[in-house]
């Protein structure tokens, strides 16, 4: 049986993503940019929270994540001069899409930026937050750049409001946030709030 | 960039340092003011001749059923869906781990159709357990004050108004216990309402949710007077009425928010600073002036006089109020001189020297209420841009960091963080009910899973990593060594420029009371008859004195 998923606004994703992230073990400086990544691709229509359940799979086994890694690229890019370098990733990234709110930050500066597999642009983002698939998209596993664009690919995302993630996706969510949370002790519940009755 | 965020280029009394303003204690001695945000939204609706009414009101005998209140402006309309329920007393509690309330509601964009009834009706009364919609401004509950609630029950069933004595003994019929918006639960997003004037300002929508749940809490008591007593029943007083408010009760949850949103803060206090600011440096005090103060401070005495708190705390504070309101009155009326130049700049410097931090930020809101002509433009400034300077720039010379951490920092070199006492709490959440807590770090398990709100010791440990690392390097070095300290980089680099962003206290202090950080944020909301039940529990009143929606436009 399906349920229908469950309709979250921008600000409720982005909040479980930065606690999932720092859930699976992100410090909290890339944890709330995995919460505004998510933001980010939501908006676009983009798959945003079935991604983070991806590469925060991946993370918490020990692999990397496009948002350690699409920071540092911004770190390193967003702000430099000079034409941007094609950057060679690391061949396992798991859901390579995550990157592109990190190389909006560097279009910003230097230009429409594309993320390539085996050297053929597949996705590109515009200074203005635009993002285009090409045709290879679907397929790219590997191979992973960056680079700037030199031609625009064909399909566009939508932009949107709202964000439509299934339950089972945010179970997934949720279970990584809830690793930041203390489980209850006899302290902690005589610390919660007032001593007096409510029934007065 | 807000009118907050901009200096007055015509002020020459500066506003106060935030070194002075920005303490805890300072902080937890605020008052609500006339840019408090209940009166924003007040003075909005009055201004603009908004209409309102109850389209609908399905109440049966037990008081159980729901009801519509309508509030009407220029351009668009607000619900509150109202869900009144039967609840056995032992199932009546304020902390966020109760399942069942009195009475629920959400704030409807728009007015609600009845398939929206009945998706609210099958998701409100649930409250975190339920989802509300794009469509939804706030979901909230409210408890009874059951012993005021069953006397007026009581008196208006038999025919006779309630004791005034049990009313401002209470203060309300009923108080929330948590008003959700924002986002949360499925609720529209702040982004998508922000541009509409009338919700510009913080918590517009939070606020007419709760001033029309004052409404309801009266409706209710008289609906349940008038099935009990019949023909003999009678509705309240309206003098009678206007002494009851919504009552608020309030724990850590909130706490957290005022370091989450710092440049909400800062704009807040920098509305308020800049207030004070410009009433200061007024030439002259004219007669309606001097008359509108005097009664706004008898006000606050006879405020002060009905205020009460068990609380240790609570009860020094409040003697230290009406006491320094008994010799602000005796200055006001025999010392000052309101004919010198700048008179109200020398009643407050004169204050400055004389009252408590109670008294004195009880006194700038005496200030700024005879003034509104001078001051209430400042409310377009208290919302803010909480994305500006998200992204980092990695380019940067670290030289710039520590430039920041010189200028804005320096009250963190207060703490000794190497002393125990200095790091002795930490914020967490807690897993049983997704609730902020304040735990003791010597005594308790947990610590690994610490919230980042040790503001003062993050931004130590900040400069501590800078101090070692090489003089020329660029930002992106320096976060690619020590990820860890992004967080706190990217917070300091957000808030450069903004006096009030951060509270210059020790967060983490053993000493330190949450309910000094409830306070600031309550008082900004509008609150009265603030009392601390513990050191991190605390009930309030709002709306109370306020019309009500039938006095403000029927």
């Amino acid at each position: 049986m399906t349920t229908a998923p469950i309709d979250m606004a921008m600000s409720e994703l982005r909040a479980l993503v930065t606690k999932a992230a720092r859930g699976a073990g992100l410090g909290w400086g890339h944890a709330e940019e995995a919460g505004w990544a998510a933001e980010w691709l939501a908006r676009r229509g983009l798959p945003a929270a079935d991604w983070a359940t991806l590469w925060l799979a991946h993370f918490v086994a020990g692999g990397q994540g496009p948002v350690t890694i699409g920071a540092a690229l911004a770190d390193r890019f967003a702000s430099a001069d000079g034409p941007l370098p094609r950057e060679l990733l690391p061949d396992d990234l798991p859901a390579p899409g995550y990157l592109l709110p990190f190389l909006n930050l560097i279009a910003r500066e230097r230009g429409p930026v594309a993320l390539c597999a085996d050297g053929i642009a597949v996705a590109t983002v515009d200074p203005d937050g635009g993002v285009a698939f090409g045709p290879g998209w679907a397929q790219a596993s590997a191979g992973w750049s960056i680079a700037p664009a030199t031609e625009i690919p064909t399909t566009v995302a939508t932009t949107t409001s709202r964000a439509l993630v299934s339950a089972s996706v945010i179970d997934c969510l949720d279970g990584l946030a809830l690793r930041t949370t203390v489980p209850p002790s006899d302290a902690s519940r005589r610390n919660a709030g007032a001593a007096s009755s409510d029934n007065d | 960039m807000t009118i907050a965020e901009r200096a007055d280029p015509a002020q020459d009394i500066a506003p106060r340092d935030p070194d002075r303003v920005m303490r805890l204690s300072r902080m937890g001695s605020a008052h609500p003011m006339r840019l408090s945000f209940l009166r924003v939204l007040l003075r909005r609706m009055q201004a603009e001749g908004w209409r309102f009414d109850r389209p609908l009101w399905e109440m049966d005998a037990r008081g159980t059923g729901r009801a519509v209140y309508r509030a009407r402006g220029p351009e668009r309309s607000y619900c509150l869906v109202a869900f009144a329920h039967d609840l056995p007393d032992e199932m009546r509690s304020d902390r966020v781990i109760a399942t069942a309330w009195d009475a629920t509601f959400a704030l409807v964009d728009g007015e609600p159709d009845a398939a929206d009834l009945d998706r609210l009706a099958a998701n409100v009364p649930l409250q975190e357990a339920g989802r509300i919609s794009a469509k939804e401004l706030s979901l909230s509950r409210a408890n009874r004050s059951v012993r005021l609630f069953s006397h007026v029950v009581d008196r208006l069933a038999q025919g006779q108004q309630p004791d005034r004595a049990e009313i401002d003994a209470v203060g309300y019929l009923m108080r929330t216990t948590a008003v959700y918006g924002s986002g949360k639960f499925g609720a529209a997003d702040r982004d998508c309402i922000a541009a509409r004037p009338e919700l510009k300002a913080p918590f517009q929508a939070e606020m007419l949710s709760v001033w029309l749940t004052r409404a309801f809490t009266v409706d209710i008591a008289e609906h349940l007077a008038q099935v009990r007593g019949g023909a003999r029943a009678v509705r309240m007083d309206r003098a009678l009425r206007r002494r009851l408010g919504v009552g608020n009760s309030t724990g850590l949850g909130m706490a957290p928010f005022l370091v989450r949103h710092p440049r909400l803060l800062n704009n807040w206090m920098t509305v308020r600073e800049t207030a004070l600011a410009r009433v200061r440096a007024l030439p002259s005090a004219d007669g309606a002036a001097r008359a509108a103060f005097r009664q706004a401070l008898a006000g606050a005495q006879e405020n002060a006089t009905l205020w009460h708190s068990d609380h240790p705390a609570q009860i020094r504070k409040l003697d230290m109020l009406r006491h320094d309101l008994d010799i602000l009155a005796t200055h006001v009326d025999h010392v000052w001189t309101p004919a010198a130049p700048r008179p109200w700049d020398a009643l407050w410097r004169w204050g400055e020297g004389v009252l408590s931090e109670e008294g004195q930020e009880c006194l700038l809101s005496l200030l700024l209420e005879p003034h509104g002509a001078v001051v209430d433009d400042l409310a377009d400034g208290l919302d803010a841009d909480e994305e500006t300077g998200f992204p980092l720039d990695g380019s940067l010379p670290l030289a710039t960091l520590r430039a920041i951490l010189a200028r804005d920092y320096g009250w963190v070199r207060a703490f000794d963080f190497a002393d125990p006492a200095r790091s002795a709490r930490f914020w967490y959440v807690s897993e049983e009910k997704l609730e902020p807590r304040l735990g003791n770090r010597h005594e308790e398990a947990g610590q690994e899973r610490e919230q980042p709100l040790g503001i003062a010791r993050a931004i130590a440990a900040l400069a501590a990593a800078l101090a070692a690392f090489p003089e020329g390097a660029t930002l992106a070095a320096f976060l690619l060594r020590h990820p860890e300290h992004r967080h706190t980089a990217r917070r300091l680099l957000m808030l450069r420029g903004l006096p009030y962003a951060e509270i210059r206290d020790n967060l983490l202090d053993a000493a330190m009371l949450p309910i000094d950080i409830l306070r600031c944020k309550l008082a900004f909301f509008g609150a009265t008859r603030f009392d601390p039940r513990s050191d991190r529990w605390v009930r309030i009143s709002l709306f109370q004195g306020q019309p009500y929606p039938d006095e403000l436009g029927a």
